[in-house]
């Protein structure tokens, strides 16, 4: 018992150097931040970029574009009252992984972030969003295309400022098409007998691929053919429509599952080692791409000197009223966590608000552009891709395409939206579920994952 | 996938055991546990060899090579890889690794002190709610740190330490796991008699703790060291949650930022080839770590289980 006692006493010793420990941590901490530049912390974000002029206001933006450093400086040299404090914090789920954690903390966000238009609703429903049709966003209203513009809104609201679009067209191998004597197919009738040709003359590798992975891709394909899964108002936030199994998705679908069955397409994953490399090796004779597929394709271009690649329109169901879509691109959005949101609705507006900003952006990034100063000028109608030998592959396809691409609806759960679908798809690609029963199945799944979320659900 | 695998191994570890009695001759037995040994060696150092050779192609070479996936290509780029390393983005790659150091020390080392103390404690003297505490410890060993990542984040950015290098410090020095081997170490290999002989001898309680108990658990010590480097060497939900600022980041959340990139197409800048050379590169480090404390390392695992 009295040996107890003492050591009880002495056994503060190791828990105290424990917490003094601790203590040097913390304090440690608050000196790191505040004396060093590159490690400051909380509220005084830094840079990537350096900011020269220090007395004006400073908007932290989330961007994930590398070219963007040279459309950060054009920005701060051209204005004098605002300036903007780049870092890119991770490419669209990275980014959004930030972005949730510092919505669930109350604080953390940067005044502007880089988002993909389809996740809108999702950030817009947990009030993460500035509507920014209260600071002017109607007075750019006219640079969009009408698509552009109706992907960044909620009914009234606008939740967002369009930067860069995937209108979608059809990047396909010219040699193997002239090797094998198959024409280029325009419509889908015509690239179902095309796969088919291919094959039978001996081409060993699949017209295209169908992931069941491909998300947004696949959404897109649906939408070609008229559907429309979603209808949702921010402005109503708990209503939402669901249509994911409506006819237009399930002409799409059964079209390409019977390409699977036929055996004329492929069923690889998307972006995964094995897709990259059918994509660059022949085994592929087309790329459904979007208007950035190119940017992507390209950073593979050394890999055979001998593919010939040509970009062409989105084959269509009916040749004669084409149907336009749109697969992926960004946004910028004001935090509803900005002090500043007059200044970051400024930076959101104007910072890909200027010719020379966009040609950083096309000629550095790759990037379509949906600003229509740069959009119809003859410069980038008349931009030739020396990777497709010189097409001018904006006035051949991307330039019409983004054109006629009259918007779509996302859904407050998209992110979960996509993950159902993967798994239908992977159900009927694998495991033989007709296309039809694949959809009923992911209609049913969304719509009660809709009334568990508490929303009220009409199909 | 491990699992079955897992599974499989069990099963085809018995089979030989089972055939002993009736089996006189022992050359089959050896031959079976042989292959079996190969097919794991081969299934541990699969991965690793993939990504040695991959370190050395370019970046189209990744995925149209002559060499196939598990053989060199003709073109050998190892070392334009590591050059583009340290110019890709200013060369950050390097900072990446810097930091993936400095988190690992600082959080591994911290976290190893905190366990030693802590178990030294739990295992040696006997206070007021020490069962409590210990079944609450051994609860938390159960939650992974991973679940605690948003409540961190919201306790540290009312203390604005979110994206600095505090946020993934801090959290790290907390393992749960390394005071309980502590405890159970300590207590097998610190015998209470020999304390007491050291207090009987005059030695106040902070000289026993270092100079009588200290010695004994250099295995357990350098054990728990090597579990919280490794953990916070590995960590990636943590820093990807805390950190904004690409300067800070560790190499883990660093590489797989380029490789969405990669992915993303608008931005066309594919660098798989930097990709897979920079996860090799931060895999050496690792790989020295543990043939270097290989000795201690496997003392400390087998000490306790004998005894």
């Amino acid at each position: 018992m009295r040996t107890t006692r003492r050591t009880r006493g002495r056994v503060a010793v190791p828990a105290l150097l424990a917490m003094s420990l601790l203590a040097a941590c913390g304090s440690g901490g608050d000196g790191g931040s505040a004396g060093s530049t590159d490690a400051a912390g909380g509220e005084e974000a830094s840079c990537t970029n350096t900011i020269t002029k220090t007395d004006a206001q400073q908007v932290t933006v989330w961007a994930w574009y590398p070219a963007f450093a040279d459309v950060v400086d054009l920005f701060n040299e051209t204005h004098d009252d605002v300036q903007v404090c780049w870092t890119n914090a991770g490419q669209g789920n990275d980014e959004y992984t930030k972005f949730s954690t510092a919505i669930e903390a109350g604080s953390g966000a940067p005044d502007v972030i880089m988002l993909e238009s389809e996740v809108i609703s999702s950030f817009a429903i947990r009030d993460a969003l500035v509507d920014l049709s209260q600071y002017g966003a109607d007075e750019v209203e006219d640079d969009y295309t009408a698509g552009a513009w109706k992907d960044v809104s909620s009914g009234d609201a606008v939740y967002g400022i369009p930067v860069d679009g995937g209108p979608m067209g059809m990047l396909y191998r010219q040699d193997i098409f002239d090797q094998y004597g198959v024409a280029v197919p325009t419509t889908w009738d015509e690239f179902a007998t095309a796969a088919q040709a291919l094959k039978d003359a001996g081409f060993e590798g699949y017209i295209t691929d169908f992931p069941t992975n491909g998300r947004a891709f696949n959404q897109a394909l649906f939408a070609q053919a008229g559907s429309a899964p979603w209808t949702y108002d921010n402005a109503e936030p708990t209503e939402v429509g669901i249509t994911a199994n409506d006819e237009g998705a399930k002409k799409v679908l059964e079209y390409w599952d019977g390409l699977i069955e036929d055996g004329v397409v492929g069923t690889e994953d998307a972006f995964t080692t094995d897709y990259n490399t059918h994509l660059v090796d022949g085994t592929y004779a087309t790329y459904l791409a979007a208007a950035w597929g190119p940017g992507y394709l390209s950073g593979l271009a050394d890999a055979d000197s001998d593919a010939v690649w040509r970009a062409a329109p989105l084959p269509q169901w009916d040749a004669s009223s084409p149907v336009q879509v749109n697969w992926g691109g960004s946004t910028f959005a004001v935090t509803s966590q900005s002090e500043i949101p007059e200044a970051a609705a400024t930076v959101a507006k104007e910072i890909f608000g200027t010719e020379e900003a966009w040609k950083i952006g096309i000629e550095k990034g790759a990037l379509f552009p949906l600003w229509k100063p740069i959009l119809e000028s003859d410069y980038f109608r008349d931009l030739e891709y020396p990777f497709f030998g010189g097409q001018q592959i904006n006035k051949d396809v991307f330039l019409d395409a983004a054109a006629g691409y009259e918007g779509f609806t996302f859904s407050p759960f998209q992110n979960y939206a996509y993950d159902q679908q993967t798994t239908v798809l992977f159900d009927m690609v694998e495991n033989g579920t007709s296309a039809g029963d694949a959809l009923d199945t992911l209609q049913e799944t969304l719509v009660t994952y809709g009334k568990e979320q508490g929303f009220t659900v009409s199909e | 996938m491990a699992t079955t695998l897992a599974d499989r191994a069990a099963q085809t570890g018995r089979a030989p055991r089972a055939l002993r009695p009736d089996r006189e001759v022992g050359g089959g037995r050896r031959i079976g546990s042989h292959v079996f040994l190969l097919l794991l060696v081969v299934y541990f150092v699969l991965p690793l060899w993939w990504l040695l050779v991959a370190s050395t192609k370019s970046n189209s070479g990744l995925f149209v090579g002559d060499g196939g996936p598990l053989w060199f290509n003709s073109e050998f780029s190892l070392l334009d890889n590591l050059r583009g390393l340290g110019t890709h983005n200013g060369g950050i790659y390097w900072r990446w690794l810097g930091n993936s150091f400095l988190y690992a020390f600082a959080g591994g080392i911290g976290a190893t002190v905190l366990s030693i103390l802590a178990g030294y404690g739990f295992a040696k003297y006997r206070f007021r709610g020490r069962t409590f505490a210990f079944a609450l410890l051994l609860g938390s060993v159960m939650v992974p740190l991973t679940a605690l990542v948003i409540p961190t984040f919201v306790l540290l950015s009312k203390f604005d330490l979110v994206n600095t290098v505090w946020a993934v410090i801090l959290p790290s020095l907390l393992s749960p796991l390394g005071v309980y081997l502590m405890r159970v170490y300590t207590q097998d290999a610190v015998p209470d008699e020999m304390l007491d002989a050291a207090r009987v001898d005059g030695a106040g309680e902070l000289r026993v703790f270092f100079q009588v108990a200290l010695p004994l658990l250099r295995p357990a010590i350098v054990t728990v060291l090597l579990l919280t480097v490794v953990g916070t060497w590995n960590n990636f939900f943590l820093p990807l949650a805390m950190l904004q600022d690409p300067d800070l980041l560790p190499v883990t959340v660093g590489l797989n930022g380029w490789q969405a990139l990669s992915n993303a197409g608008a931005g066309g800048e594919q660098v798989w080839n930097l990709i897979t050379t920079g996860a090799f590169v931060s895999i050496l480090p690792l790989i020295v770590a543990f043939l270097a404390l290989q000795r201690y390392w496997q003392g400390g695992l087998s000490h306790g289980s004998v005894k």
